[in-house]
Formats: C-alpha cells, sequence, structure tokens
C-alpha cells in the first residue's frame, strides 16, 4: 500500500515567527535611534549602535557555541538587545563601552541557557554592569547639537532636593520658562541615553508594537499610572519624573520584555505596579537619580513566582477544583 | 452586530472562495465501498452480513452495540466482497464491510415521502434517528439519537451550528443554501422531539449570502417566530460546542459538563438535514456533501458522495494530481485528520478532504514566553505551562492545569512564533493523565 505521509493538527501555521517577533521591536526601535542619531551625530551614535548590534550576535554565536546550545544568533534576538543596550548608554560614550555591555548582557542569557530563560532583562543587566563597573563613561551626558556636558534634568531636580527650587533649576536648564522646560522634556532637547530622550519617536514605535499586537499595554500603562499616582503622592512633578529619565523607555520596550515579564494579564499589572513602585521609591530616597534599571530588574526577580500562579478554564467552578 | 465568543480565538483566512459559489455536484457510485463499522463515538457497529451477501442501497450491514453506537448502511447495491480491515483516520485500521457495485442501484426502501411524517411521536421520531444511523456529521460523530434524548436536563434552546468556522469547507453553507426546506423541516422534527421555544441558527458573516437567504426562507414556517438567524464574527473556533453555545447565548458549559446540563442542544446544519431525510423521506445516512479543496486540486468542488468511497476517487474527480499529492486531510487544515492511504474510505464526519503540501514542518525553537497560546486559547486554558509540564514530567501538574479542557482546537501551535507543537504536548498530557486516573 502506497503511504502518504502525514502529521498532527493543526496543518497550516501562522506566518508569526521569532524572528518576526524581533525584528519588529527592532523597528519600533528605529525612530529613537535615528532621533538618537540626529540630536547626537550620525557618525558617533551610528557607530556605537553598529558595534553594539555587531559585538551582540557575535557574544551569542560564540557562546552559543561554547555552551553547546542549538545556534540561533541570527533570529534577531540578539541583535535587538544589543540595539536595546546602545539607546539605553549615554551619546557621549567610548566604542568600547557597547562591545563589553552587549557581551554581558547577552551572557546574562545564555547562562541560562539561551532565549527565553533568562530571568533578567539582558540589555538592563548590561546598562547596570556598566553603570557600576565604569561610573564615569557611563554618566558623562552631552546636550543634544551642541554636545556640551551637561547634567541630566533628573539630576538636578534631585540635587535640589525637589519642590519648586528643583523644578526652578530645572527650568533654568532648559529654555527658561515651564512650557518651554515642558517642551524641550517632551522633545528631548535634555542630557540622557541616547533612545531614551524624545517622547513621540519612543511612542510611534510603541504604537506600533501595539497595533501589531506584538506587547500589550498592560504593563506600560500600570507601569506609567503607578509612577503619576506616586509622583502626586510624593509632590514630584509629574512631566519631569515621566520625561526627564528612561522611565517611559523601560516602559515601553523594557518592562515589556516576553522573557523577563509575567504570563498572564494580571500578572502582568501587578509587575506593573511593582515596576513602578520600586522606580519611584529609588528616585525619592535612594543616593541615584534614577532607578529604571534597577526597578525592572528587582521585578524580573518576582516574575518566576508570579508566573507561578495557574488561570482558570473557561467554565471552572469551584466545586469542580474541589472534587 | 455580529456575536462571538471569548477569551481567545483567532481570525483566520477562510480559502473558501475556491468553493463557495459551485453548486453540489453528484459523485457517481464507485466501483466499491469499504464501509467502516466505526463511524462514531461508541463502540463499533457489528458487521451483520456476510462475504457473498447480496446488499441493497439504504441496507443494515452493521448494527448498533449498545446505546452509545450507531447503525451502519449499504451506500450502493452489490455483492460483499470482504469484510476486513481498511485504513481509517482515527483507528489506523478498522474492520469494513467493502461492497462490490453491481450497478442495479436497487433501493433496499426506495426513499419516498413519508406521509406521516409530522404526526410522528416524540419515541417513533428517536427510533428512526436511532434506526437509521444518524450522528453528528460535523466531525465529532456523537449519536444523534442520545444527543436529542437528555434524560432528566430540560432543554430550553437548540442551536443550529452553521458556523464553519474552519478554513476551506464550504459544505455547510452549500447546504443551507441548497437544502433549506429539508433544514427548516428537519429543525421542525427536532423540535417535536424537544419541544423548546427558542432555536438559534449561528453562521458567521463571511457567509453574507447565507443569512439573508434563511432570514427570508424562515418566513414560510409556522415557527419562524421562535428561530432566529444569528450572523457571527469570523473567528476560529466558533464552530466548537462551547464556543458557538457562549457566541449565541452567553451560556458557559462548566468544565467537565455537556452542553444539555445548561439546557443546550447544538446540532449541525449536515446532521439537521440528515434528521430530515431519516423521518421524512425514511433514508438512512448512506451519503454527505464533502468540500473537496487544496493545493493540487485543479477543479476544488463540494460533491456529495456516498459513505465508504474512497476518498482517491473524490481527488481524481476533482482533477487532483494524484503524482504531486502532499498531504490528504478529512476535515479541515486545523482540527482534520492527515490520512495516510488513499484508500481510507469517506465516512459520516468527514466534512472535507483537503489536499496540503508535505511536510514542511517549521523547526521548533526556543519558547520566547510571548504568552499567545494563552491569549488565544479558547478554553482558557495555559498551554505553555502544559508543556513545560510535560516536559519535565510533573504529572500532578496535568490536573490543575485542566488538560481535560481542552479541545484540541489547534490555535496554540498555529500561532506559536517559536513552532513549537504545543497541542502535541497537550495531547500527551491528556491521554497520560486518562491513563492514570483510570488507573487509580
Amino acid at each position: 500500500m502506497n503511504l502518504l505521509s502525514i502529521s498532527t493538527s493543526p496543518h497550516i501555521r501562522s506566518t508569526i515567527s521569532t524572528r518576526n517577533i524581533m525584528l519588529s521591536v527592532v523597528a519600533a526601535l528605529i525612530p529613537s535611534a535615528i532621533i538618537g542619531m540626529i540630536y547626537y551625530g550620525w557618525w558617533q551614535i551610528g557607530l556605537l549602535i553598529v558595534i553594539g548590534v555587531l559585538s551582540a550576535v557575535l557574544s551569542e554565536a560564540l557562546l552559543q557555541k561554547w555552551l553547546h546550545i542549538p545556534l540561533s544568533f541570527l533570529d534577531g534576538s540578539a541583535a535587538l538587545t544589543g540595539l536595546l543596550l546602545v539607546l539605553t548608554i549615554s551619546p557621549a560614550s567610548p566604542w568600547w563601552i557597547p562591545i563589553i555591555g552587549s557581551f554581558v548582557a547577552i551572557l546574562s542569557k545564555q547562562v541560562f541557557g539561551g532565549l527565553g530563560q533568562n530571568p533578567f532583562n539582558p540589555a538592563l543587566i548590561g546598562r547596570a554592569t556598566l553603570l557600576l563597573s565604569f561610573p564615569i563613561e557611563s554618566t558623562q551626558w552631552i546636550a543634544p547639537f551642541s554636545h556640551i556636558t551637561t547634567a541630566t534634568p533628573l539630576n538636578l531636580y534631585k540635587m535640589a532636593n525637589f519642590g519648586t527650587e528643583g523644578l526652578q533649576q530645572v527650568i533654568d536648564s532648559l529654555g527658561g520658562t515651564l512650557t518651554l522646560a515642558y517642551r524641550y522634556l517632551f522633545l528631548g532637547f535634555r542630557g540622557g541615553s541616547i533612545g531614551e530622550i524624545c517622547f513621540p519617536a519612543m511612542l510611534a514605535g510603541f504604537l506600533f508594537l501595539l497595533l501589531t499586537r506584538v506587547v500589550s499595554w498592560r504593563i506600560t500603562l500600570s507601569y506609567l499610572l503607578t509612577v503619576v499616582i506616586l509622583a502626586l503622592l510624593f509632590h514630584l512633578d509629574i512631566v519631569i519624573m515621566l520625561l526627564s529619565g528612561g522611565i517611559v523607555f523601560g516602559a515601553f520596550f523594557m518592562a515589556t520584555d516576553y522573557a523577563t515579564s509575567p504570563l498572564l494579564p494580571k500578572n502582568q499589572i501587578i509587575f506593573g505596579i511593582g515596576v513602578g513602585f520600586i522606580n519611584m521609591v529609588i528616585r525619592r530616597f535612594s543616593g541615584m537619580p534614577e532607578g529604571t534599571t534597577f526597578a525592572i530588574l528587582i521585578m524580573n526577580i518576582i516574575t518566576p513566582l508570579l508566573d507561578q500562579s495557574i488561570k482558570k478554564p473557561v467554565g471552572y467552578i469551584r466545586e469542580v477544583g474541589k472534587k | 452586530m455580529s456575536k462571538t465568543f471569548f477569551p481567545g480565538g483567532v481570525h483566520l483566512k477562510d480559502n473558501k472562495e475556491k468553493t463557495r459559489d459551485i453548486p453540489v455536484e453528484l459523485l457517481k457510485d464507485p466501483e466499491m465501498v469499504s464501509i467502516p463499522m466505526s463511524q462514531h463515538l461508541g463502540k463499533p457497529a457489528k458487521p451483520i452480513v456476510q462475504v457473498g451477501d447480496k446488499v441493497k442501497i439504504g441496507q443494515l450491514i452493521g448494527e448498533a452495540q449498545g446505546e452509545f453506537s450507531a447503525n451502519v448502511h449499504a451506500s450502493i447495491s452489490g455483492e460483499v466482497v470482504s469484510i476486513a480491515t481498511v485504513p481509517h483516520p482515527v483507528l489506523i485500521e478498522d474492520t469494513a464491510v467493502t461492497i462490490q457495485n453491481d450497478h442495479l442501484s436497487e433501493w433496499f426502501q426506495t426513499p419516498s415521502i413519508n406521509q406521516k411524517n409530522t404526526l410522528f411521536s416524540r419515541d417513533e421520531i428517536l427510533s428512526i434517528i436511532k434506526s437509521n444511523g444518524i450522528v453528528g456529521m460535523g466531525g465529532a460523530t456523537f449519536p444523534t439519537h442520545i444527543k436529542l434524548n437528555p434524560k432528566n436536563h430540560p432543554i430550553d434552546l437548540l442551536i443550529i451550528n452553521g458556523a464553519e468556522c474552519e478554513p476551506y469547507l464550504t459544505c455547510d453553507y452549500r447546504l443551507l443554501l441548497e437544502q433549506t426546506d429539508a433544514l427548516f423541516n428537519g429543525i421542525k422534527t427536532i423540535l417535536q422531539v424537544l419541544p423548546v421555544k427558542q432555536v438559534l441558527i449561528g453562521i458567521e458573516e463571511n457567509k453574507p449570502e447565507a443569512i439573508e437567504h434563511l432570514r427570508k426562507q424562515v418566513e414560510k414556517y409556522e415557527f419562524s417566530a421562535h428561530i432566529s438567524i444569528e450572523s457571527l464574527k469570523e473567528k476560529y473556533p466558533q464552530g466548537a460546542e462551547k464556543n458557538l453555545i457562549f457566541a449565541l447565548s452567553k451560556r458557559t458549559v462548566p468544565v467537565g459538563k455537556l452542553p444539555f446540563d445548561i439546557g443546550v442542544v447544538v446540532q449541525n446544519v449536515a446532521t439537521v438535514i440528515a434528521i430530515y431525510e431519516a423521518v421524512y423521506l425514511q433514508k438512512p445516512l448512506i451519503d454527505r456533501v464533502v468540500t473537496v479543496t487544496g493545493f493540487s486540486i485543479r477543479t476544488p468542488k463540494n460533491i456529495r458522495v456516498k459513505i465508504g468511497t474512497p476518498v482517491r476517487e473524490l481527488i481524481e474527480y476533482c482533477q487532483g494530481n494524484i503524482e504531486d499529492i502532499g498531504k490528504v486531510i478529512f476535515g479541515g487544515p486545523m482540527m482534520g485528520i492527515a490520512v495516510r492511504s488513499l484508500n481510507t474510505p469517506i465516512m459520516k464526519g468527514t466534512s472535507g478532504v483537503l489536499l496540503m503540501e508535505g511536510n514542511h514542518q517549521a523547526k521548533e525553537s526556543f519558547c520566547i514566553r510571548c504568552g499567545k497560546c494563552i491569549e488565544n486559547c479558547p478554553s482558557g486554558l495555559m498551554p505553555v505551562k502544559i508543556v513545560e509540564a510535560v516536559k519535565i514530567e510533573e504529572f500532578s501538574q496535568y490536573e490543575k492545569l485542566f488538560v481535560t479542557s481542552c479541545v484540541e482546537c489547534g490555535i496554540c501551535s498555529y500561532n506559536c512564533p517559536a513552532a513549537i507543537p504545543l497541542l502535541n504536548y497537550i495531547r500527551f498530557a491528556k491521554a497520560e493523565y486518562i491513563k492514570r486516573r483510570s488507573q487509580q
């Protein structure tokens, strides 16, 4: 008897793939990357991005070979990690910073078994390592276009111990009037990491991810709402809180990372609230002006715990469960 | 506003355009049919003919064994040439009665309008349905006389399933358009058995002609006030019983329960028409409409075929390329079963013959924890967690993860960016869970 080839159902597959998803996120970051290049120089930023992406992909290839993990360094995830890392470092970083950052980022993923297995957001591990190992290079901020060394508005705000005094400091450094200062913050005419400065660029990318259903709104919205509520509670300026640091970039592109955030909608909201809470506590009470990186990394630890919970199926009634 | 169910479900490209507008054609009786004894849930029927016997169309050849079984009838006239195993889509092999066509086309009892049709009692109708071997023709093949007789469960809602949510399939759509009167008379018959006040016919909105046609035709019937033809959003798996019930009535079937526990009976369009044919025309279930389509089929069609016809005949009739055949699927692309032989006979539950390109199974890669399998699961399960539990052999988790609630719609595997065959892991977990529970 002539046998046909068989397989189990379903017999069709959607076009969605890991690579598509990774490339969608890369595409979502392109507006921010371009703004970075316009504000801080095509060569300087372009080079950092190329170095960061290449070293991430190369690190992944070498580590996978060495750790005997199936080779998948071209699936776009390493490139995405490299790009994310570069967008979170200072535009004045020397060329070797993204090499170290990308390597550490990829290492932190591969030691746990690779894609999807890592408990911590790789790019943020890279950034945290740079911040702790090379504090000077990592916090050397420059102003857009002029490239003059400057302090971030968030730092000025904190140094002046917040309040009206702090707000005045920020206004003085950004245009002189409150309206102008807010406009500068909105458009990113301020010191900060390469990708985190321009709100419209980040929003465009995030909306793209929402519309293509790559990410959901839950983590982002609960995170940002918590920031707003705590800003009110701590008597901090909401606009400065949202637009002068890495919160928006973190809420759009970092906290929403699949591997390190919870699976269930309910837990995603808890996760977002947790990140927002820790972030604001660090900003208000710790010695550091910014806390996005560590807030997300700390909540990453809690993700496996949140993922212990099991959703009840459709039609679940208590007696059924007890039986 | 079209209705739909939630949570979960996905929109699929329906691929119905090739066959939807072509009227059903009749396939001439094949030289030989092999009629499996197991075409229904429950015990296989027992062959009651012997090799060498002459049989006529509609003659009983397999007798139901117990309540949850169904009769099987000869679909052509001729001589029984063997009673042996044939390829079977679900059981791999099954005993079948093979009949060599004598081309006399003699009926055991020629179908004719039964004057008593509307005067039958409830029990008479149930016994006619039972003796004529009617089973659910949407694919589940649950014996219909059982489904229409939910002892001790008051029924107040009858749902007619015209969703046809599987891509490619259009056989139910053609029936809705071409056999409208049979459908409504079938409903009338069911109402004699189950006197409910509300009948909902659910049809997905990619079949607007059918919705419109039925809304117009229903006016002719005295019970039209009780019938509502409902437009459904295009969303798979809307034709799955529990999802359809929710979409139309917002009722949820509790875990481990059946629709009649919440007062609902669902019947597929083709089954309703088969009920009509049995009660009004005294015709057993010996043929059905099958959609034949797919990549190497040159003239995709809907054809009425005799039960037991080898699938090869259908493919040849629709000018399929036998040389480059790929996979042959009984049913739709999401839940259909790939058969291993061109001799596999068409059965009562075979709604489609779909030819798909050979095995290009994508390579499974790492789970990126995107959560799409959870988001899209129409049963509200956590497929990714079931896979994890299977991989680490954590059997105690199977119950907590409600593996038996899975309806095997296949969305998790369909949508996984890492190409993980989640449904296969879940099938394994289900089988293992049931095995372990029965051992306890």
